[in-house]
């Protein structure tokens, strides 16, 4: 029996678990320390190169509640969520052999400015079963295999494929000896990255092959059994999975089947082969589960069952050098060189080929619907543009992934690819993905193998998706998409970089850290990853109140007033009832809202109050103050009548104007006839003295 | 000089005013044709109360020659103050009927002629300042009350952010 120990120690000098080297092999802080789950200390000085995890560096860990030394901590070396998510699924059951995840966490990584996801796992005691794209010295036996591989890894699968979880890690470079002895091996860990994102082609099923990496999604228990089987293959060969021109072999893999491209040459027993035959089945349906490697490993005999191809074309459709002979084939072509096929595509050669040389009718009628099958005019040809690619692409392999400039997504790896592409600020990518949603690409054609019920419940959770991806409000759009489909995913606002809100109830102390200090940001406290982020999980008659919160705010207003609404909802909903720098952060923002009174010494009064208010830190108070209904009723009924006296008194002062103008005249006409009262009253008083008076 | 409201514009008018200068002139006509037949016959019957009367009112007779302004404002007032200064001389005069002497009636004193003409001076008088006093007392009130809606104007324009009036 080879001895893999031995191996391992040739294959990767710095892995030895006994020997683990002193200095870091790449920069990395030296100082400095994180702690996770308020009990294990991260010690940035202390690497352990050997247990790194492709997207993720070891350290050491030391327990504070000093139980146990035999930990180590893993930290991204990127700003990813990884599958973190399900982190507590797996911690629920006894997964056997697989590395034990402790706890994970965000911690502050010296020298970074973003807080990075860190987890901690039981350390093992061996080292790596096999390194990545490394060779073993001595091959392992079929024996080694079965005792120190296949059972561990069965009893591991068993728990996790029995708890509805998959692991979409399984791979020797993943998998550790328990010791440092001759002994069994252990899964590792499928935490610090996405299912499926650091599995070779090779290890992965057909369909999730096709995926780009953050999109291979969560796969189902027969992609585990399919990478046990490539592990098993690889084991047996001793060497790694060629890498090169992968187009190519996974053309061939749909050509001829995965068993005998990755396992045809391979010299083993009839047993062995009877096993890999079985967990190499490209059909998942097909494929062992764990119940029969059991039964296989009781030297039960399970039977192979024929291989089931689907039909192959009598002649080849070639695009841009690439043999295809199948409809997934062609879809796979097509999603990497549709440009290079328009014209192929819209003069029916596709359609014809499917008729005639694959002879499947019903897929060339519909095709044929989409792209036409050439016998048009040139004018009322169907102009082939990037989302008919898609679609098509859709239609010819309705099981694969959906494709799109150059980025393809299993239907359930949508929330992983887009958590990728946003915590890494891949935008194009994002952009590709909200295009994808926006236009239900996923649901243009489901697989066959999909139940009614389960086929609806995927239209209906795109068609919602859909409508988040083509909304144009704050809150819609790819963030919600994130979060929605994410729903463990921390809030991902540039706002909260540095702070770790994954649960609605962390979102306003975080927001009062942040605009703790002197200054308040600069910016609103509410952007659309905080909108989307609330939206996805604060209850909808909450959000429904807060809206009509705003409702009859001037328009002007309604932002700053609906940040608040939201804000104040939630401090009634989870607390805590004093966050005084948010509402002054809020408060400073209000502007709008004061300047929706037309009433200067109102808007004065209100900014007072204001001030009054946010040093008692309650929001709804701070609403209740600038978005008085009442208040502004009177305002407004107040503002209608300044007007009005206002225009009075302008048509008031025009007219005396104009009659300051004439004074002079008027002054003589009155002024005349005034003159004749006063001599009139003379002449009464002289008449009256005549006749009392007598005769002068 | 012209007879008042009858000047070479009355050439211009329409037949309906024409037709009320023609009037006009008949009414002065026939007043004139009174007053010297009254005239005659009280310098034959109460030759005193003549020359009170006919003398007296003389500036009464110049205003209304040279008063054309509309409404004859000039002449009333002069008419009623010289009037005014005339009346209480009558009954004296009329004690002195044409066989009495002149000298001892009213109208041989020297007072009784400044005061008839000081009264038609002064309604004169009332007729040059009063509209000059109306002229100040109105422009104190206007401008009393073009400073009071500016006022409320601007405090409304402060208070509601409206336009404000000009400074």
């Amino acid at each position: 029996m080879p001895q893999p120990e031995n191996a391992l120690d040739r294959s990767n000098p710095e892995a030895p678990p006994q020997n683990p080297p002193e200095t870091p092999s790449e920069p990395m802080p030296s100082s400095g320390s994180g702690v996770v789950g308020g009990r294990y200390e991260i010690d940035f000085s202390d690497r352990l190169n050997y247990l790194d995890s492709p997207q993720a560096q070891a350290f050491a860990v030391r327990d504070l509640e000093g139980v146990s030394r035999h930990r180590f901590a893993l930290v991204l070396t990127r700003n990813s969520y990884g599958r973190f998510a399900r982190r507590s699924e797996f911690g629920a059951i006894d997964a056997g052999a697989m590395l034990q995840p402790l706890a994970h966490g965000t911690i502050t990584v010296p020298g970074v400015a973003h807080q990075r996801m860190a987890l901690v796992l039981e350390r093992p005691a061996g080292g790596r079963v096999m390194m990545r794209e490394g060779k073993l010295a001595e091959r392992f036996d079929e024996r080694a295999i079965i005792d120190r591989v296949l059972v561990p890894m069965e009893d591991s699968l068993r728990a996790l494929h029995r708890a509805g979880l998959t692991h979409r890690a399984v791979r020797p470079d993943n998998m550790f000896f328990r010791d440092q002895a001759e002994g069994p091996a252990r899964l590792g860990e499928c935490f610090t990255a996405p299912p499926g994102f650091d599995q070779p082609d090779a290890f992965e099923p057909l369909e999730s092959a096709m995926a780009s990496l953050g999109g291979r999604g969560e796969g189902t228990p027969a992609s585990d059994m399919f990478a046990l089987g490539v592990t098993i293959v690889t084991l047996l060969r001793g060497r790694w999975p060629a890498t090169l021109h992968q187009p190519q072999r996974i053309l061939r893999r749909i050509d001829r089947g995965s068993y005998r491209e990755l396992a045809g040459r391979l010299s083993c027993s009839s047993a062995m082969q009877e096993l890999l035959a079985g967990l190499l089945y490209d059909d998942p349906e097909s494929r062992w589960n764990v119940d029969q490697l059991r039964a296989w490993l009781n030297n039960k005999t399970i039977g192979r069952r024929p291989f089931q191809h689907s039909k192959s074309a009598i002649r080849p459709f070639k695009i841009e050098g690439l043999s295809c002979g199948s409809p997934r084939a062609v879809a796979f072509a097509l999603s990497r060189h549709g440009n290079a096929a328009r014209s192929y595509l819209a003069d029916g050669h596709l359609t014809r080929w499917l008729e005639r040389s694959l002879g499947n009718i019903h897929l060339a009628d519909a095709v044929g619907a989409m792209i036409g099958d050439g016998s048009e005019d040139e004018a009322a040809r169907v102009k082939i543009d990037d989302k008919t690619i898609a679609r098509l692409c859709r239609i010819l392999d309705p099981e694969g992934p959906v494709y799109f400039h150059g980025v393809a997504v299993m239907l359930d790896g949508f929330g992983y690819a887009i958590a990728e592409a946003i915590l890494s600020g891949d935008g194009a990518t994002e952009k590709i993905l909200e295009s994808m949603l926006a236009n239900a690409f996923p649901i243009e054609r489901l697989g066959p193998e999909l139940s009614r019920a389960r086929r609806q419940q995927i239209e209906a959770q795109f068609r919602n998706y859909q409508g988040f991806a083509r909304g144009t409000a704050m809150g819609t759009g790819i963030e919600r998409c994130l979060y929605e489909m994410n729903p463990g995913i921390q809030c991902q606002s540039p706002l909260l970089k540095g702070q770790s809100v994954s649960v609605l109830d962390d979102l306003l102390p975080a927001l009062n850290r942040i605009a703790s200090g002197g200054e308040v940001p600069g910016e609103r406290p509410r952007d659309a990853h905080i909108t989307a982020f609330i939206a996805t999980h604060m209850p909808v008659p909450e959000q429904q109140r807060a809206a009509n919160d705003v409702s009859r705010a001037s328009p002007g207003s309604q932002d700053c007033i609906l940040d608040l609404a939201y804000f104040a909802r939630l401090q009634r909903l989870s607390g805590p009832a004093r966050l005084r720098n948010l509402a002054r952060w809020l408060g400073t923002n209000l502007q709008p809202a004061i300047q929706g009174f037309y009433s200067r010494s109102r808007r004065e009064r209100l900014a007072a109050e204001i001030a009054e208010i946010t040093s008692s830190g309650n929001l709804s108070n701070l609403l209740n103050l600038v978005n008085d209904r009442r208040e502004l009723a009177v305002d407004r009924e107040e503002y209608a009548h300044a007007v009005a006296s206002h225009n009075h008194n302008a048509e008031m002062a025009v007219h005396f104007q104009t009659l300051f103008a004439t004074r002079r005249n008027l002054a003589q006409a009155k002024g005349r006839r005034a003159a004749y009262v006063v001599g009139c009253i003379m002449l009464l008083v002289s008449c009256v003295a005549a006749v009392g008076g007598g005769s002068l | 000089m012209s007879i008042a409201g009858m000047g070479p514009r009355a050439q211009a008018l329409s037949s309906e005013q024409r037709k009320r200068v023609r009037n006009f002139r008949l009414r002065v006509l026939a007043v004139a044709a009174g007053l010297t037949i009254g005239g005659i016959a009280m310098a034959i019957l109460a030759l005193p109360a003549f020359i009170v009367i006919y003398g007296g009112m003389l500036p009464t007779m110049v205003a209304f020659l040279v008063d054309d302004q509309p409404g004859r404002y000039l002449f009333r007032t002069v008419g009623v103050t010289n009037a005014a200064g005339v009346i209480p001389y009558l009954p004296g005069s009329f004690q002195y009927l044409s066989n009495a002497g002149v000298v001892v009636s009213p109208a041989g004193s020297i007072d009784t002629w400044l005061s008839i003409y000081g009264a038609a001076i002064g309604g004169w008088f009332l007729v040059i300042v009063v509209p000059l006093l109306w002229q100040l007392g109105f422009e104190m009130v206007l401008q009393y009350r073009m400073r009071r809606y500016e006022e409320a104007r601007g405090a409304l324009a402060q208070e509601w952010d409206l336009e404000e009036p000009d400074s």
